[in-house]
């Protein structure tokens, strides 16, 4: 049975409830810093260490805005020892991501609580700062908000959320310690805050807030939501693969790739130190070059594009949470989510396997099985 | 500056040039880029083509060379030391087949040709990203440990001993001798099994250099050839070896009654038991799942009236630690149940026996005192033999268990011996296969005795009599196949010969020693006729039949086979380590650890203090599990590196008509001469 605490929302606003959510965290949840969205420079929510509660007052984890995916920045606090526990307030897609960082050994569980706030979704960049203008940030995301979590999707004030985000069939996260609800909620009222695991329940227990039995509307929005999202997630796929079928599709569907390793980069569970394609692996001699020209005539620049998406896929894809940061960072528009996800939903479907649900699921290329696909391998069983 | 490359394509005969045009070939290889010349020669391998190419290195200061011949499997050692010869590092070769992988698998030579030119150009781009490797020794333990004291493992260690070395002689069971103290007698001489077999025990016992370790088990190995360390769990006997003599009191004593498994059920034991008087060593066994005192606490008879005090009820297991160059694997084989065989009744009817069960009834120390009679008492008048039960048969096992044909002679003869000539004796055979020495002879010899040979796999075993001769017999039906007729014969005993399969727990044992099953269950041989006792781990060898069916005299030279395999070792003391081996760069690795979890071998170490993961050089095999996992690329394996992988892949993509990498001047130093037809090829004929 999990516990369920209340959170007030004062004044119609609960970034304001978060905040004080926030503060009771550093002073009497035995936390030495919490990391979550802060509004910094033009208004671009960056995720952010706060050790004092002071520093708060900008602090915004329902800003619809996702500049980068914060894992990497929780695995950086977390890889080794730290000493002090810390707390996450993230998006699901943030949470998921860590979890797979983890499991390959690029993060750590032991020291953070981790708290996955319900995703309504967010702009990609620019439309976020055109959304926003030259208002008040806090006051740009309540607009955002409205009175019911998740009520829309889409098309607020003329700017549709991100692709990935109305695609995401994952509004919120399995393997949280602490779970805030928005979803179908009444924003202005209360918030619930749900402890999902023995740490979370050790959490709540020191936040000293008011035990509650909120009403089920939330459980009923979700799932409405994701039969939504599911849809329009299946409908992409479909269109993706039309598109990309065939090795010519796939080729000019990535003409635009630049090889700048933005997405790569911007890849929440892309790990490696260094990329394969940034190393002289794929340092080529001007003779190369002309060959490979003289064998078909011609010879895109950069070269070796397509390859480099196909071994990101193969590489990456089992773990891809769908979060869409490789598309924001394409400065060619590229749309590197579409065919990720498209893949992604196969290769996972194929293994079984739903990254970021648990530590308990080894990444799928980690483990060796004595039966697996014996439709194809069947004439060597 | 630039490589200067040789290619030399061999026609090995017939066997590539029948369907490769291998002089074209050398005239494509001829026009790749950095190939100063390329040359086609009947046989590659034979010493004239080795001088070709040792001449070549020197004349022509080649510095990397390329053959298009047979398997790399065959002759890539050949060729690498004909590299090392002429004064080159022997990886600098690169080996591809044009036989195996072109030749032999192409119906149309110009499709041969065709991919032929592919392989010759991935090994070009190849071997252009080649550099220098050099193997390095380490010692190797003189220890040997051999695993199973079957008569494979007994002879094994026997030999091994007998040059001076120690060895470690593990056996699972209470005491030596495998199958072959179940045994009666042994086909085509009829010696008395036991007669031979327990001279070897005993020399087992006697012999000062074997270590032998019975109700033990190999639970855990680990390190790489020359340098084993391994872990033996010691199961609790109950009775102190050191003080038993083997006086056999309490096994009078003992109240409790358990069906026999050396006796294959047909016979009882006691809780605390022997298998045979002749057991090595002679120390009896408590079986602590039916021994009173041990599940109960009551009785206690053995102790009680064990003159020397030997009986310790409270023995617990223990762990012994062994250092070993190398390992023998003589672990075995089980015979195939044939209760899902329904349609041969057993277990159904009372006198349908398999092969062991049969052994035991001849066995004078078995449940009958070697009487062939069946379970009333009474003697068989008439016998079948199925021959082929659970082998040669799609539903169980594909394969010829190879003993069956002749052990079945040997009962036809025993029956015809013991019970008297006119017991009527029908075998139900596929083929009669009498390959062995003296075997043909026998078959002969049974014939004359007046067996039945019936050519035809029964369709079942009933009885449902439909004939008065056929009332309170089995009726075994069949079809004879040479005549096309329907049979049904009606006998008072049914002999099933059960087919040999892999042990029950080969895939625990194939995992702990790390050696590979074939698909039939049985572990995998290094190569099926080259390397039939070695293992693709290195130091680990295989003795008898946990590599495949064999009789005894074939398990017998297996085994010594092995023990040559492991003394070569031990003899020389240094063993070369290839290096071949997976190099994780510490600069690249992230420390993500799945590599660690992925290698087979146990060669990856995670280094807490540099996070990063480290190779054991000497332990890796360069299977290349890591690198494929690898997402960054900071483990490769040396001379299967990304680089040389990619290159060989560009050159196998290669479109031959417009190929892309042709030789053009280049500012770089490329100081070969211009394409013209037929640039810098030399045909050379003998």
């Amino acid at each position: 049975m999990t516990t369920t605490a209340k959170l007030d929302v004062q004044d119609n606003n609960p970034v304001a409830a978060l905040q004080e959510l926030m503060r009771r965290m550093l002073e009497r949840g035995g936390v030495g810093g919490v990391l979550t969205p802060v509004h910094l420079g033009r208004g671009t929510p960056m995720p952010t260490l706060v050790t004092d509660p002071a520093e708060l007052a900008l602090a915004d984890p329902l800003a619809p805005a996702f500049p980068m995916n914060g894992a990497k920045m929780l695995a950086r606090l977390t890889k080794g020892h730290s000493g002090e526990r810390i707390a996450a307030v993230m998006r699901p897609c943030e949470i998921r991501a860590f979890i797979e960082l983890a499991k390959l050994n690029q993060g750590s569980l032991d020291n953070v609580l981790l708290i996955s706030v319900d995703c309504l979704g967010a702009y990609d960049n620019t439309h976020y700062l055109r959304f926003k203008g030259a208002d008040d940030a806090i006051q740009t995301t309540l607009g955002f908000l409205g009175k019911v979590g998740g009520g829309k999707d889409t098309a607020r004030d003329g700017y549709d959320l991100a692709g990935a985000c109305l695609v995401c069939e994952h509004p919120v996260a399995a393997a949280a310690d602490v779970s805030v609800g928005l979803v179908g909620l009444d924003l202005t009222a209360a918030l619930p805050v749900m402890a999902e695991t023995a740490k979370g329940e050790a959490l709540l227990a020191a936040l000293e807030l008011e035990d509650w039995q909120p009403r089920e509307d939330r459980a009923e929005a979700l799932a409405r939501l994701v039969e939504r999202r599911t849809q329009e997630r299946d409908a992409m796929i479909e269109r993706t693969a039309e598109a990309t079928g065939t090795l010519a599709g796939l080729a000019e569907y990535l003409a635009g790739c630049v090889n700048c390793l933005n997405c790569r980069v911007a890849c929440p569970v892309c790990y490696c130190r260094e990329c394969v394609f940034a190393t002289d692996v794929f340092d080529h001699k001007p003779w190369q070059y002309m060959g490979w020209a003289r064998q078909k005539g011609m010879l895109k620049m950069p070269t070796d594009t397509v390859f480099y998406h196909l071994t990101r896929m193969a590489h990456m894809s089992t773990a891809c949470v769908g979060c869409g940061q490789c598309s924001n960072a394409c400065p060619n528009d590229v749309p590197v989510m579409e065919l990720f996800r498209t893949v992604a939903t196969r290769t996972q479907k194929g293994f079984d396997y739903e990254p970021g649900r648990s530590m308990d699921d080894p990444p799928p290329l980690s483990v060796f099985k004595e039966k697996e696909f014996e439709d194809v391998v069947s004439h060597m069983a | 500056m630039s490589n200067r490359i040789g290619v030399y394509i061999c026609h090995c005969g017939t066997n590539i040039a029948k369907k490769v045009d291998c002089a074209a070939v050398a005239r494509f290889a001829g026009g790749l880029r950095d190939v100063v010349v390329a040359r086609d020669y009947q046989f590659m391998c034979s010493d004239p083509g080795q001088d070709l190419i040792i001449n070549d290195i020197r004349n022509l200061g080649l510095s990397r060379v390329v053959v298009a011949s047979c398997s790399p499997r065959l002759h890539e050692k050949t060729f690498q030391k004909a590299l090392a010869r002429a004064g080159l590092n022997p990886y600098l070769l690169q080996h591809t087949c044009i036989r195996e992988h072109c030749s032999w698998v192409t119906e149309d030579p110009g499709e041969a040709t065709a991919k032929a030119r592919m392989l010759v150009a991935a090994a070009v781009d190849r071997v252009d990203r080649h550099g220098e490797l050099f193997s390095r020794e380490v010692d190797v333990l003189p220890d040997v440990m051999v695993v199973g004291a079957g008569i494979a493992g007994i002879q094994a260690a026997l030999d091994i001993a007998k040059s001076g070395h120690r060895v470690h002689l593990v056996e699972k069971g209470p005491s030596i001798g495998g199958h072959m103290a179940q045994f009666d007698k042994t086909f085509p001489t009829l010696d008395c099994a036991a007669c031979i077999s327990t001279p070897k025990m005993v020399a087992v016992a006697q012999e000062p250099n074997i270590h032998l370790m019975t109700c033990a088990e190999v639970v855990e190995v680990s390190g790489f050839v020359g340098n084993y360390q391994a872990r033996v769990r010691l199961n609790p006997r109950y009775v102190d070896t050191e003080k038993c003599t083997g006086c056999g009191t309490c096994l009078e004593k003992c109240p409790t009654k358990v069906s026999s498994e050396f006796e294959e059920g047909l016979g009882t034991r006691k809780a605390i038991y022997r298998n045979s008087p002749q057991a090595v060593p002679n120390t009896p066994v408590i079986d602590p799942l039916h021994c009173k005192k041990i599940t109960k606490n009551k009785c206690g008879a053995c102790e009680k009236f064990c003159p020397t005090g030997a009986i310790d009820y409270h023995q617990v297991e223990r762990f012994v630690d062994l250092e070993v160059g190398s390992i023998v694997l003589a672990t075995g084989y089980d015979t195939l149940d044939p209760t899902p065989l329904t349609e041969y009744g057993f277990g159904r009817y009372p006198e349908v026996y398999t092969a062991l069960q049969f052994e035991r009834l001849n066995n004078a120390t078995g449940p009958t005192q070697g009487r062939i009679v069946m379970k009333d008492g009474r003697s068989p008048e008439s016998v079948a033999v199925i021959h082929c039960v659970g082998s040669r048969d799609k539903n169980y096992h594909e394969y010829c268990s190879r003993t069956c044909c002749m052990y079945a002679l040997k009962y036809d003869h025993l029956l015809k011996d013991k019970v008297g000539h006119h017991v009527r004796v029908t075998n139900f055979y596929i083929d009669m296969r009498c390959f062995g020495k003296g075997y043909e002879e026998f078959y002969e010899r049974v014939q004359q005795e007046g067996v039945t040979f019936i050519r035809g796999r029964p369709a079942e075993v009933t009885d449902r009599a439909i004939r008065p001769e056929e009332e309170g017999k089995l009726v075994v039906v069949a079809e004879d196949t040479l005549s096309g007729l329907p049979v049904r014969v009606p006998v008072d005993m049914v002999i099933l010969c059960t087919a040999m399969e892999a042990r029950q727990g080969a895939s625990e044992v194939a995992r702990v020693f790390g050696v590979a099953q074939g698909q039939d269950g049985f572990f995998l041989e290094e190569h099926p006729k080259l390397g039939p006792v070695s293992t693709a781990t290195d130091g680990v060898f295989l003795a008898g039949t946990c590599q495949g069916p064999k009789d005894i005299p074939d398990a017998v030279a297996h085994a010594s086979g092995g023990a040559a395999q492991a003394l070569a070792l031990a003899a020389r003391g240094r063993v070369a380590i290839s290096p071949t081996t997976s190099w994780i760069n510490p600069e690249i690795c992230v420390g993500c650890r799945v590599c660690v979890g992925l290698c087979a071998y146990s060669a990856i170490e995670f280094d807490e203090r540099r996070k990063v993961a480290v190779v054991n050089e000497a332990m890796c095999k360069g299977c290349g599990s890591c690198a494929g996992y690898c997402p960054s690329g900071a483990a490769q394996i040396k001379h299967f590196n990304e680089p040389q992988v990619f290159a060989e892949l560009e050159g196998l993509l290669m479109d031959l008509e417009r190929p892309g990498a042709v030789r053009v001047p280049v500012e770089d130093g490329d100081q070969g001469p211009l394409p013209d037809e037929h640039p810098a090829r030399e045909s050379v004929t003998n």
